[in-house]
């Protein structure tokens, strides 16, 4: 008998589980059909919200905020950030040479004019232009990416700490900041490549060194800000520990400017990138557009191909960043939230 | 006399930056990879040559000995000499001759970068979301977008080669001669000795440098002019000034200029280091002889005396420059406190 | 339903001999948002009549400010003056150019705001600005006083020529007598003291700025003219405000929460400084503010607002001895007093609807412990029910006389109290 409630309450639990598996996974598919859809279709809205317009209000930032994002310019923006992950991620498929045809190699036919063979021209050592476009994304993104979140996760704690603990910690740390920025940052740039070496990962730790003091300092400035507001006072009145106030109560209040700094800031990056190795430091074992250009700068009277292209890459990635990134400002603007 | 107080407490905060700036610049040099000894030796050498160089060079003392002596050179103006560009030449000397060509494109550029930049952004953000607006925005945007030395590169090839218009490398035509120099400012050197084909000359090789770097720094202006001008219009002092029965014309240049102009003159503050690795690629694509050609030199072949030299000037520029913005700031702004 | 509006608007007449000054009707302003159509002032008349002080009371976000910068057309970006009139000396401000509009706002119509720091520019003098209206509304009464002061200015420079040269006549005639002498010697000197400075446009316009400031009460105006806004305490802003606002002796001034921003004490010295003016000034004035206690200070006649609608307009006493609607009477008995130390306060349950989606009929139902079947039907509008009296109301409309009492359920009162 006891058994066999015993089994009954274990098969009972089983099926709870199962049922709860099932409605926590219909929970959240329900979650991503209510909440996306916004994204996906145009003038949607929840159903029952006429009736319910006590609910609505509830809802207002989020929907704003997608529906913000729609605009052309940031659909562009996204689209085109969108396409440059895409052939970044499968360029091997997309171009017309592999890989190994690029390295330590020299075909004939150096900057010829596009041909049925070789549809955007070629290059130097008579490379094609098309191809090194398409692998050139991935190098842009890999070093990009990486050096810019390297900077927010440092400038972030830097910053935060700092503008907490001010006195003595925040003079040394700022002023350290200070002369990092008072150093022009291009020749910084070169100088560390020189001293860490032309490789990739060292470049993107030199990027990302450059880039701690800007967040830094942004941040700062708004946990400064911050840190006199009453919530701070009520956090710390609740017995929170100062890590805790530091990281769960003022950094997801001052992270906005951040967010929209990180977007452009992608931008700038694969500029100032495009630009150190057109003047020559970049890992030699990478196809950059940069570089690309660099080589083909001395012919751009009779061979405008080699160079035109590659910077038509960089000018349209950069773009894509910026534009989302001004979609981002304007929907996260919460000066336009009301009226 | 307050404002003169200001100005000095500025120069004082501002030492200790520019002391680290010399003590990393001073660690990073001695950081780089490559032995500046060998630059100064001939092809073939022995090992006592080698050291006697080293000696000479000072490289053989304590580094913190090299330190003082570095910084004791630093500020009785003696930079060293240079063993790469030109052996044994003055650092002082390779910049002065370098230096003002870099100077001239980056200064007319942010002065017509301002102008136009401000006005564009102005006018950009009264039209809010009309077609003048788009068209700056859209402008500004892939203005922002463009690497520098590529829209050299291809101004080079419409205007140098295509249209063959203007010319399209080069500080000179080959062959023309040179003022004798006095300023060492080329320009002014040519007014002075009454030489003005060399001017225009000089004037015409210059204008697609600073077409280039202009339109660039005019992007970021005209952005950051419209978006503050776009923050000042949303106050309600400018409804007041409405309220007045102010006309528009007015609200905007009387009332809201000023207020926008102040964080447009951080802006371009901040970004003056990159105006400046803006003038190094431009002048480098343009292939002016400038800073930017010496400075990579001194990397690639770790001179250290050329590269303190010129960071060194850089940063003293830089600091200058925000030091004038400061106290403009203070002068534009009634609410800081000198 | 147009019909019925306009006969609405046409009754709208209180009982007074007092001239009619600016007469607004069925104004209605929307925003156009990417949420939908925010409806913040949807359908609002009103009267106001010379010398007496009209208070538009209601909730944060009812439409008061909104109405305000309508009148002036000063209404922001996404929002859109949709139809109404607003007419001010037999003139539709509405159906006027810019340009002409321009010549009313700050001369005959002004308005001062809720935070007077954000409303004075910061980096002008106050001199700059308050010179700026004189300057943009009285430039030929200047230049008129500018030609008088210099006639007055000749004249005095050629009576002292005058009474030099009888001096110098007497050095060689000897007629006058010591005394007669000492005399023209003290009235050359008076006339030179007089004379010292020439009057110019500008030394006008600063005379004139002085004045209006010492007006206001401000202590030791020729240094405030030169200070900037941020120098300045709180009260001393609004009072540059204010004086921004009579220097050109308005027909209405428009107060959007004139005190909100202050202290408590200063609160009480603007108001008085305000009912002073108005008394010397003449003007109208137009109070917005959510605080009754003012508009029992100030107001001759008020005007309740509830979610861009009027729904209560009357004259201030007989509003405040007898509040007919329901939305009023749960605001007056809202106030705080000592006598009702009880538990809880009166509040008003629920909350201010969305103004993009309104609820149907009247606009008060949700929240209304008297509501009738009707309510949530058909939309009430402004009408007669005694002297100088206008509600908006199905209670008080003889054809809702025997419609039923809606009947609140319990899940409906519970539901409704937690927002």
């Amino acid at each position: 008998m006891r058994t066999k409630m015993k089994q009954n309450t274990i098969e009972k639990k089983i099926s709870e589980e199962k049922e709860s598996k099932e409605n926590t996974f219909k929970r959240i598919v329900n979650w991503f059909i209510s909440n996306l859809k916004f994204l996906f279709i145009p003038f949607s809205r929840y159903e029952t919200l006429v009736e319910k317009e006590y609910d609505y209000e509830k809802t207002i930032s989020k929907r704003l905020f997608i529906r913000r994002l729609k605009s052309p310019l940031t659909m562009i923006g996204i689209l085109i950030v969108f396409s440059i992950v895409t052939i970044a991620v499968f360029q091997d498929w997309l171009t017309l040479y592999p890989r190994e045809w690029f390295i330590n190699q020299v075909y004939s036919g150096a900057f010829d004019p596009p041909s049925a063979k070789y549809p955007l021209g070629q290059t130097d050592l008579g490379y094609d232009v098309f191809s090194r476009l398409i692998f050139g994304a991935r190098t842009s993104l890999t070093i990009a990416l990486p050096a810019i979140l390297f900077s927010v996760v440092f400038g972030v704690i830097i910053g935060i700490i700092a503008a907490y603990y001010s006195g003595p910690l925040d003079a040394i740390i700022m002023r350290i900041m200070d002369i990092m920025m008072a150093f022009p940052a291009l020749i910084l740039a070169m100088v560390l490549i020189n001293i860490f070496g032309q490789k990739m990962e060292y470049i993107m730790l030199a990027y990302g060194l450059l880039g701690i003091p800007f967040y830094a300092r942004l941040i700062r400035g708004s946990v400064l800000q911050a840190k006199s507001l009453p919530y701070v006072d009520s956090a710390r009145v609740a017995g929170a520990s100062n890590l805790r106030i530091m990281f769960r109560h003022i950094l997801p209040n001052v992270i906005q400017p951040i967010i929209i700094s990180f977007t452009f800031d992608i931008g700038g990056i694969i500029l100032s990138l495009a630009g150190l190795s057109f003047l020559g430091f970049h890992d030699p074992t990478l196809i950059e557009w940069g570089f690309d250009i660099n080589k083909a700068a001395g012919r751009i009277a009779d061979a405008p191909w080699a160079s035109f292209w590659p910077g038509i890459m960089i000018v349209i990635t950069v773009l894509g960043f910026m534009l989302v990134g001004d979609g981002l400002r304007d929907a996260l603007d919460p000066r336009l939230k009301n009226l | 006399m307050s404002m003169i107080k200001y100005i000095f407490r500025r120069i004082l905060a501002a030492l200790p930056v520019l002391f680290g700036v010399l003590t990393l610049t001073f660690i990073l040099s001695r950081l780089m990879p490559g032995d500046p000894v060998l630059a100064t030796l001939p092809e073939r050498f022995t090992t006592e040559q080698y050291l006697a160089a080293r000696e000479a060079l000072g490289l053989n003392e304590p580094l913190l000995n090299q330190y003082f002596d570095y910084l004791s050179r630093v500020f009785t103006g003696d930079w060293g000499q240079t063993y790469t560009i030109a052996k044994g030449r003055p650092v002082w000397d390779i910049i002065w001759l370098r230096f003002p060509r870099t100077f001239d494109i980056a200064i007319f550029s942010i002065i017509i970068a301002s102008i136009i930049g401000l006005k564009t952004g102005v006018i950009a953000a009264k039209h809010r979301n009309k077609f003048r607006d788009t068209f700056f925005r859209g402008l500004a945007l892939i203005g922002v977008s463009i690497p520098v030395f590529w829209l050299g590169l291809i101004l080079q090839f419409l205007f140098g080669y295509y249209f063959d218009i203007l010319p399209a490398v080069g500080y000179k035509t080959s062959g023309i001669g040179d003022p004798p120099v006095i300023t060492y400012l080329r320009l002014i050197d040519c007014f002075i000795s009454g030489q003005w084909y060399l001017a225009l000359d000089y004037l015409e090789h210059l204008i697609l440098p600073i077409f280039c770097l202009s339109f660039i720094t005019i992007a970021s202006i005209t952005r950051q002019a419209r978006s503050s001008m776009l923050e000042v219009l949303e106050q309600d002092y400018i409804r007041t000034a409405r309220a007045k029965g102010a006309k528009e014309k007015d609200v905007i240049n009387t009332h809201a200029r000023k207020n926008a102009l102040i964080p447009s003159v951080t802006i371009i503050g901040l970004n003056f280091g990159g105006l400046l690795a803006g003038a190094i690629l431009t002048e480098t694509t343009f292939n002016l002889h400038g800073l930017g050609d010496a400075l990579l030199v001194a990397i690639r072949y770790t001179d250290y005396w050329l590269l303190n030299g010129i960071v060194f000037l850089i940063t003293i520029i830089f600091i200058l420059i925000n030091l004038m913005l400061d106290v403009l700031y203070a002068f534009l702004d009634p609410r800081i406190r000198y | 339903m147009e019909d019925i509006e306009s006969r609405n608007i046409a009754n709208l007449e209180m009982e007074t001999d007092k001239k009619k000054i600016l007469e607004v009707k069925n104004l209605k302003t929307y925003f156009y948002t990417e949420e939908g159509v925010v409806k913040a002032v949807d359908g609002v008349s009103f009267n106001m009549y010379e010398d007496e002080v009209l208070g538009l009371v209601g909730e944060t976000g009812c439409g008061k400010s909104v109405t305000a910068l309508s009148i002036l057309q000063l209404v922001r970006a996404p929002g859109e003056i949709e139809e109404g009139e607003v007419i001010f000396k037999n003139v539709d401000l509405l159906t006027l150019k810019k340009k002409k509009m321009r010549d009313y706002r700050g001369k005959d119509i002004t308005m001062i705001f809720q935070d007077p720091l954000n409303s004075l520019n910061p980096v002008m003098t106050v001199g700059t600005q308050v010179k700026e209206v004189f300057e943009l509304h009285q430039r030929e009464e200047i230049y008129e006083l500018l030609d008088q002061k210099m006639l007055e200015w000749k004249n005095k420079q050629n009576r002292i020529k005058e009474l030099e040269k009888k001096l110098e006549d007497n050095e060689t005639n000897q007629r006058l007598t010591k005394e007669e002498i000492s005399d023209i010697k003290n009235e050359i000197e008076k006339l030179e003291e007089e004379t010292r400075d020439r009057p110019t446009y500008r030394s006008i316009l600063r005379e004139k700025s002085r004045k209006i400031l010492e007006e206001v009460g401000i202590p030791d105006p020729e240094e405030i003219l030169e200070r900037y806004p941020h120098e300045l305490s709180g009260g001393m802003r609004q009072r540059v405000m204010i004086s921004m606002a009579l220097s050109c002796n308005p027909s209405i001034l428009i107060a959007d929460e004139p005190t909100t921003a202050l202290d408590v004490t200063i609160q009480a010295q603007i108001l008085d400084l305000m009912k002073d003016l108005k008394n010397e000034y003449k003007t109208s004035v137009l109070m917005i503010t959510h605080d009754l206690g003012v508009i029992a200070e100030i107001c001759d006649r008020v005007a309740v607002m509830y979610s861009g609608n009027i729904v209560e307009y009357a004259t201030a006493t007989n509003l405040f001895k007898n509040p007919r609607h329901p939305y009023t009477k749960g605001l007056i008995s809202a106030i705080p007093t000592l006598d009702k130390k009880k538990k809880e306060l009166d509040t008003i349950r629920g909350s201010v609807p969305n103004l993009i989606y309104p609820p149907e009929g009247c606009r008060f139902h949700p929240r209304c412990d008297y509501r009738l079947e009707v309510c949530d039907k058909v939309r009430p509008l402004l009408t007669q029910i005694g002297e100088s009296y206008f509600v908006a109301c199905h209670l008080f409309d003889p054809q809702y006389k025997d419609s039923p009492k809606y009947e609140w359920g319990k899940e409906e009162l519970e539901r409704t109290r937690k927002i």
